[in-house]
């Protein structure tokens, strides 16, 4: 209630001192250009990931794209684009559909919450957002394995798949990130909250 | 202004997680031939193209880094090889000696009522341009499907071993089951002695032969082929060697760790095993958890 009040929104924007950022217009072009980059970077996944790996780890460019897009649009943006991007990799690697959907949809919406009070333009929030997310993601993807039956130590889980999934996920979020506003247009994140509400 | 806003992305975010969530209770109820399945099948056609090209354009890179990677390994496995020579050395003496010796016991046996493998089978040889992006699970994404003959079910090895077993079908491409997937299940036996049981894989991509009679002989280096029980997999192939042992009073089956012929980390190529036509395919099952 205290984030969606708009108090403490108000009083971020004064301490920047930054004015209301303009909506942007979802245009046919702009969507295109959201898809190709989600396709790109689930494609990334499969083929090039495999060999980015860090202690048995791998890159998930698909989930770093998606925490991406929604700092850089909000937190429906991010809900949607991490529904498409979890259902293009479900097809991509013939899993259980609707798993990476689920993951990626609560991780584009909650990193897309927590960017609205951050600064858009610095270089720490993306890194500190997708060593976060793909940390609980791959929390979660271990429970729904666990509920589905795929035995594994706790040990090897943390040390193994998810502390290293995020180590390296971290280190990417800069240059995917560059990569991103480059492509899009460098366009800056929309404000849902500010100083004038 | 502001609470209609967060009643709307509330919304948002719910709607999408029950997509979601009746998505992931209907692909487990319909049938491999449903919806769900069937546009799986299709977006991995469009999709296959795409991993072919990437995979392919940077295939000089991934040989570099392949080749960096393995030259600090070179030195020490020189002098493992050098020693492993001068024991196949000595080795092959006695096993021209058994050769001929099994010669001359097969001829005794009336083995032509027995699927011979591999003669009767054809291969079909496929590239691997994509892999599983998790640690969940153990698949590859090959660059010939149905076209090529491949269907559901069928063994897929290299040079080394077995590879896994075909787990998805589209018109140009496929997707394998890896051994080391932990849905992976193998009926295997060792080639010295009469232990028989099941090769199960694990998220840490180790193997893992279970069910294997608590009295059956064992040891640390015996070869772990393919049995061929139940027509899964084709009979006959290697799998791997024993490793640890484990016997425990109180499990009813020892457990035997195998370590797999086949280095996983760097499969480029692999054979799908085609059978001969009027033989039953080979149905493709998998532990659903």
């Amino acid at each position: 209630m205290v984030r969606e009040n708009g108090k403490k929104r108000t009083s971020f924007l004064k301490r920047t001192g930054r004015s209301r950022m303009p909506a942007v217009e979802e245009s046919p072009l702009f969507m295109l250009k959201v898809f190709v980059l989600l396709l790109a970077a689930v494609v990334l996944q499969t083929t090039l990931s495999p060999y980015l790996s860090v202690l048995g780890a791998r890159p998930d460019t698909a989930l770093i794209v998606v925490i991406i897009l929604a700092m850089m649009r909000g937190p429906i943006w991010g809900a949607a684009v991490g529904f498409a991007a979890g259902f293009l990799l479900d097809v991509a690697l013939v899993q259980t559909m609707g798993i990476s959907s689920f993951l990626y949809t609560l991780a584009g919406y909650f990193s897309g919450r927590y960017a609205e009070g951050v600064d858009p333009d610095s270089w720490l929030p993306p890194m500190v957002t997708v060593f976060l997310a793909t940390f609980v993601v791959q929390v979660l993807n271990a429970v729904i394995m666990f509920l589905l039956g795929v035995e594994a130590s706790v040990n090897f889980i943390l040390l193994r798949i998810v502390l290293p999934s995020a180590f390296i996920n971290a280190l990417l979020a800069m240059p995917i990130f560059v990569v991103c506003r480059w492509w899009l247009g460098g366009e800056p994140r929309q404000r849902v909250f500010s100083a004038e509400e | 202004m502001v609470r209609k806003t967060v009643v709307k992305r509330q919304a948002v975010l719910i709607i999408l997680l029950l997509v979601s969530v009746a998505m992931l209770t209907w692909y487990f109820r319909e049938p491999v031939g449903g919806v769900l399945h069937s546009t799986q099948r299709g977006g991995l056609r469009v999709i296959a193209p795409l991993e072919s090209a990437i995979s392919t354009t940077t295939s000089p890179f991934k040989d570099a880094y392949n080749w960096s990677s393995e030259l600090f390994a070179a030195r020490n496995e020189n002098e493992q090889l050098h020693k492993e020579a001068e024991e196949l050395r000595n080795e092959v003496v006695g096993l021209r000696e058994a050769e001929a010796e099994n010669e001359r016991l097969r001829e005794m046996l009336d083995f032509t009522s027995q699927p011979s493998y591999p003669r009767d089978y054809k291969h079909v040889t496929a590239r691997v341009i994509g892999r599983s992006a998790s640690a969940w699970n153990a698949t590859i994404t090959i660059n010939a499907g149905s076209d090529d003959g491949i269907a559901m079910g069928q063994s897929v090895v290299n040079g080394q071993g077995l590879v896994g077993q075909v787990s998805a079908v589209a018109t140009n491409s496929a997707q394998v089951l890896l051994i080391i997937d932990n849905t992976s299940h193998v009926e295997a036996k060792l080639q010295q002695g009469s232990a028989t049981g099941t090769v199960i894989g694990g998220i840490n991509g180790l193997l893992e032969m279970d069910f294997v009679d608590k009295d059956a002989r064992a040891e640390e280096n015996d070869v772990v082929v393919t049995s061929g029980t139940g027509q899964l997999f084709v009979k006959g192939i290697p799998i791997g060697v024993v490793g640890e042992v484990s016997n425990q009073e109180i499990e009813y089956f020892k457990r035997i760790s195998i370590t797999p012929f086949v280095d996983f980390n760097k499969l480029e190529e692999v054979m799908v095993l085609i059978p001969p036509a009027g033989a039953d395919e080979p149905p493709f099952v998998v532990d659903s958890g």
